[in-house]
């Protein structure tokens, strides 16, 4: 029987209502005790069908099994997907992947890890994404010579194939290129110094994401992220409050 | 301790009842049985504010554990110079704090009717937040548990009711001086978060979208789409109502983590309605329990996840 559901309620209203019409007509015949059990269990009644009456209305518990406190679903730890150049490069190197000649750049890309990247197969590491030589030791930091004919996607391209490559965070990253950092809001903020960026952390605890709305576009990784990348980015200015 | 009284209460009242019945006339069995009856009212208004935990049981006790990690959980009351509001709140500092760093801030809100209280009681944050911080899947962070109700009854939605309480100022201005003052914490946006559960995920997910440049992000748990009550000016159709923001405002650049049951009917809703809209540049992370309906069962299973998922959108502790 539905914990919500009418024929529960009547049902606790019934056996509420004989109870009462019992209590009040054996009253008279009745010794002290069982007196006293009469009246605490017609007031567990009363108290039981005013409670299924504002749980139905109010759906708190929607199920017994709800009521019991299952939630029917388990917490698991996420894991970091390996980048495919992990066993292969350390330091600092110039990144040439498949399809960086089309980025429009002046030259590929130099990726500088952490020190200790290798050493953490668990974390995926935040990026620096400048076009300023800049390092910082906790953060992948890839740097890239963009020039007049380099678009946004060419740096969202580059996105996906470094979060291929690479043991990365799929967005929150600093970004830093010039004026093209204000279209890549969707990689991070724009002009984020290398504090702002989130530490390096051991994959996070997640739950079953619902079913996306929308589905990202060009290869943005877990599932479960539905920043997506097809829509312009709006200003971020005069946002009344 | 009022548990325990409120049940004696009731059970000598049905003592009085059944032994005194024959003894009296008219007026005395009239008041047995009003006796009877204000025992067991009595009784289910302190056991519904035990689950509830609308009014505090006493004022806000001198709290300063140490949790099992070095963790410290502190109760102060803030004097909202803005706001002109003076509400206790929790404080609960890492285990990493007295290593000098000013670290990211969470701001955490509680639902209605509550009090902040059911963060460290039902919902066991301190010990979730140790373990993840120890675990490294949540970077160290001072976690601010403010109340929302200047009084126990009064709903505000965390917004400034009109010709009434200043919520919103007191939880976006005067918290945060608060905290400037008291504690070594982050002051830019990149390091401030907001989370809540129920009426507490709503605010969130609203003062995110309407304070952008205050805060980065946000985790809902179990929230909703609009206010539900009347601020007095209108804005709950508009500037107070996350659906119609997303919809007619440019969005902001943040990060929003919503969370919910799904046999939580109108959480799961509004929280699908908020997904339709919450488009670039807003990053959109959801997670859905199979069913637990709107109950602190659910909220234990998604706040680690969620401070989890905080801490990896929020600026790291600066050395």
């Amino acid at each position: 029987m539905s914990l919500t559901g009418v024929p529960l309620l009547l049902l606790a209203t019934l056996i509420t209502l004989i109870l009462g019409g019992a209590v009040v007509r054996l009253w008279p015949r009745l010794r002290v005790i069982p007196r006293i059990a009469a009246v605490l269990l017609l007031e567990a009644a009363l108290v039981l069908s005013a409670g299924l009456a504002v749980n139905r209305h109010e759906e708190f518990y929607p199920s017994w099994r709800a009521l019991a406190g299952d939630t029917g679903t388990a917490v698991h730890q996420e894991r970091v997907r390996a980048g495919g150049l992990d066993d292969r490069v350390a330091g600092t190197f110039t990144w040439r992947p498949s399809g960086w000649a089309s980025w429009h750049l002046v030259g590929p890309p130099t990726v500088a890890l952490p020190a200790d990247y290798r050493s953490r197969p668990g974390v995926a590491f935040p990026v620096l994404l400048s076009s300023v030589p800049s390092r910082t030791p906790e953060a992948v930091t890839v740097s890239v010579e963009p020039t007049g004919r380099t678009t946004p996607q060419d740096l969202q391209a580059l996105a996906a194939a470094l979060r291929r490559d690479l043991r990365v965070t799929a967005a929150g990253w600093a970004v830093d290129v010039g004026p093209l950092s204000g279209s890549l809001v969707t990689l991070g903020t724009p002009g984020a110094s290398p504090s702002d960026l989130p530490p390096p952390l051991t994959a996070p605890l997640t739950l079953p994401s619902a079913a996306p709305v929308r589905t990202a576009s060009a290869g943005l990784p877990p599932a479960h992220t539905l920043g997506a990348t097809d829509t312009p980015p709006t200003a971020r200015a005069g946002m009344p409050s | 301790m009022s548990t325990l009284l409120s049940s004696g209460g009731l059970l000598i009242a049905a003592v009085l009842l059944a032994a005194g019945w024959d003894r009296v006339r008219r007026l005395g069995r009239s008041a047995l049985v009003l006796l009877a009856v204000i025992s067991l009212l009595a009784t289910v208004y302190v056991q519904v504010n035990r689950v509830s935990g609308a009014f505090p049981q006493s004022d806000v006790p001198e709290l300063s554990s140490r949790g099992g990690e070095g963790s410290q959980l502190l109760t102060v009351t803030v004097h909202g110079g803005q706001s002109g509001l003076s509400l206790p709140m929790y404080v609960y500092l890492p285990a990493a704090y007295p290593d000098g760093d000013r670290f990211p801030v969470i701001e955490a809100l509680h639902g209605y009717p509550g009090t902040p209280k059911t963060w460290l009681g039902k919902l066991h944050v301190q010990s979730y937040l140790d373990r993840e911080i120890a675990a490294g899947r949540m970077a160290p962070a001072v976690v601010l548990f403010p109340t929302q109700t200047p009084r126990p009854l009064l709903d505000t939605e965390c917004t400034n009711l009109r010709d009434g309480a200043q919520t919103e100022t007191f939880l976006t201005v005067d918290v945060p001086a608060f905290a400037r003052d008291h504690y070594r914490i982050r002051t830019d946006r990149a390091g401030w978060g907001l989370t809540g559960y129920s009426a507490g995920a709503f605010c969130a997910t609203n003062l995110l979208l309407r304070h952008p440049t205050r805060y980065a992000a946000a985790a809902s748990l179990a929230g909703y789409a609009e206010p539900g009550i009347d601020i007095g000016d209108g804005s709950q159709n508009t500037t107070n109502n996350p659906v119609w923001r997303l919809r007619h405002l440019p969005r902001p650049p943040v990060a929003l983590w919503l969370g919910w049951a799904a046999d939580d009917k109108e959480s799961a809703g509004d929280s699908h309605r908020l997904t339709a809209f919450a488009r670039a540049p807003i990053s959109l992370t959801t997670a859905v329990i199979a069913r637990g309906g709107h109950s602190s069962a659910v909220w234990r299973q998604l706040e680690a996840p969620a401070f989890d998922w905080l801490s990896a959108h929020l600026a790291r502790p600066l050395p």
